[in-house]
């Protein structure tokens, strides 16, 4: 564990929204983790618990409102302009909807080759045209394509694009967010498994950010699980899924569907009242009190600290001090 | 044969756009009774929608019509020759729906009330605006919606999602349909709320005698749900069957591309998920074989010339698929969980 290199510290990270009548919309409300390289971080949680803006956030889309981020070691804060080059270079985003985030009035060639024109200047047309055609073989596509426009494509064909893009300046890391929320479930294995084969070709690191939760334990080495802007698990694939100890992961994954008629998941599954509390008013101590079965009177005051519960595996929940 | 609650019978749905004529739904023919629930299962642009649509002519302007030579028996009766007052009636009366995004489904601006209300007053004249309020309100309990008497006054965008398809459940009920078809109901929902949303309509299915038909691409959901799964493809029926026949013997290859390219618990990590090569057929081409042959791992040659024949496995198991014939090589389903 202690010889993986940290890629990304997050401390306190904090992304608050200005909403109407002077409210604040807490998206993100202190999360802390590391990110290490050569790994898939998942992130998974409900829609609005803040994963994309955890994401963002991570990337400089959104500059935070409160907390670092450590990038190998640097500040994003401090990073001066070659800082923020070789930041922007390194790191990279593919978006849930492929239809949306390709410019239909751009060919496909362009589309992948915008980024080489900032980051690799002194390439000539020719050397970006490769460049192109090699990142389209690596997503499985020919180089016919980079004539075509994005309309002329099929779904799972727009999101290898977006794919490409990303992958066309050569990123270290890449931030997935929902990249098969938008597909069907034979072209989603097609994705998921390029988003394998290319990690172990390239050696690069994933966030994985879905509410897909079977994909993410699929794909993910470490999940983290997020309710309402807050981290209230996080660990290793195994431990989380194996034997996850707080109530809401214990929740949400008592109501991933399993395909088998003999078992019924949604006899099995732990039940949750109501749904999830808007961020802009957001419960008073652990987030999760007003749905949780088990709160106490603790729970509504005192917002728990995530807390160490195995080596790697941490939750923020009252229940785990006695 | 007309015992069935519903029976549809060479269903075919044609959709006429400038390029041609693109052929969504390719003869289909399937029978509900009272009390079950059918899920037809399939990707985008299968033809499951446009079969359910079908159902109750449920096309509004667009230019889909309804192939001649289909038949749809809703309690023996006629449906493709239905005319518009025998149609009204039917839609609601006979068959209700819950649509896939209650966001876009519902009127922003009209209460969820008024909605509820407006197909009760429209089937049943001599119900009283407050009489219909009152029904709308023991709806919207039946459905789980707490303080319903104040909820019958606010709007859409005051409720959340899945509050939302709540309310589009309480309108599907509320003209006491013998048929209601879920189409998608919990794809724009979490998995929390998609588990509460189906737990409610498992309770109206023990509740009432209905039939449901639930259209879906989601397999996890379907075993919990429907008693018998047909599995659709590029506008037709590849394979029929209770789901635990789907589950146990699943026969046509594209059953076990779906089965197997969901991970389960037991699929192994991070190795390759089994997937289908390719893309669906453009479905304004004439197919002349098997729709799936040219993604099938185990096309023959005979695949690509004829469609084959459904063939009757047991009673209510059927497949479409030349591997059944006795010349076929004998193949094995792969494995759950995928390669490597």
């Amino acid at each position: 564990m202690e010889d993986k290199k940290v890629l990304f510290e997050v401390k306190d990270l904090k992304m608050y929204f200005p909403a109407r009548g002077g409210k604040t919309v807490k998206a993100v409300d202190g999360v802390s983790f590391n990110i290490y390289e050569g790994e898939t971080f998942g992130v998974v949680g409900e829609s609005g618990c803040g994963k994309t803006t955890v994401g963002r956030t991570l990337l400089g889309v959104y500059q935070a409102t409160a907390g670092d981020i450590i990038y190998k070691g640097k500040n994003v804060r401090d990073f001066n302009g070659d800082d923020k080059m070789s930041f922007s270079k390194n790191c990279q985003m593919i978006f849930q909807d492929p239809a949306a985030c390709l410019d239909p009035r751009m060919s496909i060639g362009t589309i992948v080759s915008e980024g080489l024109n900032v980051h690799y200047k002194s390439m000539t047309r020719e050397q970006k045209e490769e460049r192109v055609n090699q990142v389209l073989s690596y997503v499985g596509l020919t180089s016919d394509y980079a004539s075509r426009f994005a309309h002329e494509l099929s779904g799972g064909q727009r999101q290898r694009i977006g794919i490409a893009r990303a992958l066309a300046i050569e990123p270290s890391f890449i931030v997935c967010d929902e990249p098969i929320a938008a597909l069907d479930v034979s072209i989603q294995a097609q994705v998921v498994n390029l988003l394998t084969r290319l990690q172990k070709e390239l050696g690069l690191t994933y966030m994985f950010i879905s509410h897909d939760l079977s994909m993410v334990r699929h794909i993910s080495d470490r999940i983290a699980v997020m309710y309402l802007g807050s981290l209230v698990e996080l660990g290793d694939n195994k431990s989380i899924y194996g034997h996850p100890v707080h109530p809401y992961t214990q929740a949400l994954f008592s109501a991933i569907p399993e395909p088998d008629p003999y078992h019924s998941w949604l006899k099995n599954r732990v039940h949750l009242q109501g749904e999830i509390p808007s961020p802009i008013n957001a419960p008073a101590g652990c987030k999760f009190c007003t749905r949780c079965p088990k709160a106490t009177d603790r729970c509504k005051v005192e917002a728990p600290a995530l807390r160490e519960v195995e080596p790697g595996h941490y939750a923020a929940c009252h229940m785990l001090d006695i | 044969m007309s015992e069935h609650l519903l029976e549809v019978k060479d269903l075919a749905v044609s959709f006429s756009s400038y390029a041609g004529k693109i052929r969504a739904v390719r003869g289909v023919s399937f029978h509900l009774d009272a009390g079950e629930t059918l899920a037809i299962v399939g990707e985008s642009g299968c033809g499951k929608t446009v079969t359910v649509k079908a159902l109750m002519k449920l096309y509004g302007n667009s230019a889909a019509f309804i192939e001649e030579g289909s038949s749809i028996l809703f309690k023996g009766q006629e449906v493709v020759t239905m005319n518009n007052k025998e149609l009204s009636k039917l839609r609601g009366e006979g068959i209700g729906m819950i649509f896939q995004d209650p966001m876009t489904s519902l009127n922003p601006t009209l209460t969820v009330g008024y909605q509820i209300a407006e197909g009760i007053r429209f089937h049943d004249k001599s119900v009283t605006k407050a009489e219909a309020e009152k029904r709308a309100a023991e709806l919207l309990a039946l459905v789980g919606i707490p303080s319903p008497e104040e909820r019958i006054k606010q709007y859409p965008h005051q409720l959340s999602g899945g509050m939302r398809q709540r309310v589009m459940i309480a309108i599907a009920i509320a003209c006491n349909a013998d048929i209601i078809i879920c189409d998608e109901p919990t794809t724009a929902l979490d998995v929390t709320i998609q588990a509460q949303v189906l737990e409610l309509l498992n309770e109206l299915k023990e509740k009432t005698n209905k039939a449901f038909i639930l259209v879906t691409h989601d397999l996890g959901i379907v075993f919990d749900f429907a008693d018998r799964i047909q599995v659709m493809y590029a506008g037709v029926i590849l394979e029929r069957g209770t789901k635990y026949e789907l589950f146990d013997d699943p026969h046509h290859p594209y059953t076990w591309a779906l089965l197997n390219s969901v991970p389960s618990k037991q699929s192994q990590r991070k190795g390759s998920l089994y997937s289908i090569q390719g893309t669906p057929p453009d479905l304004m081409m004439d197919i002349k074989g098997c729709p799936f042959a040219d993604r099938c791992d185990y096309c023959m040659p005979i695949c690509k010339e004829r469609m084959p024949q459904e063939i009757a496995i047991t009673e209510s198991h059927g497949v479409s698929c030349w591997l059944e014939h006795s010349m076929a090589p004998k193949v094995k389903a792969p494995a759950a969980g995928g390669e490597e």
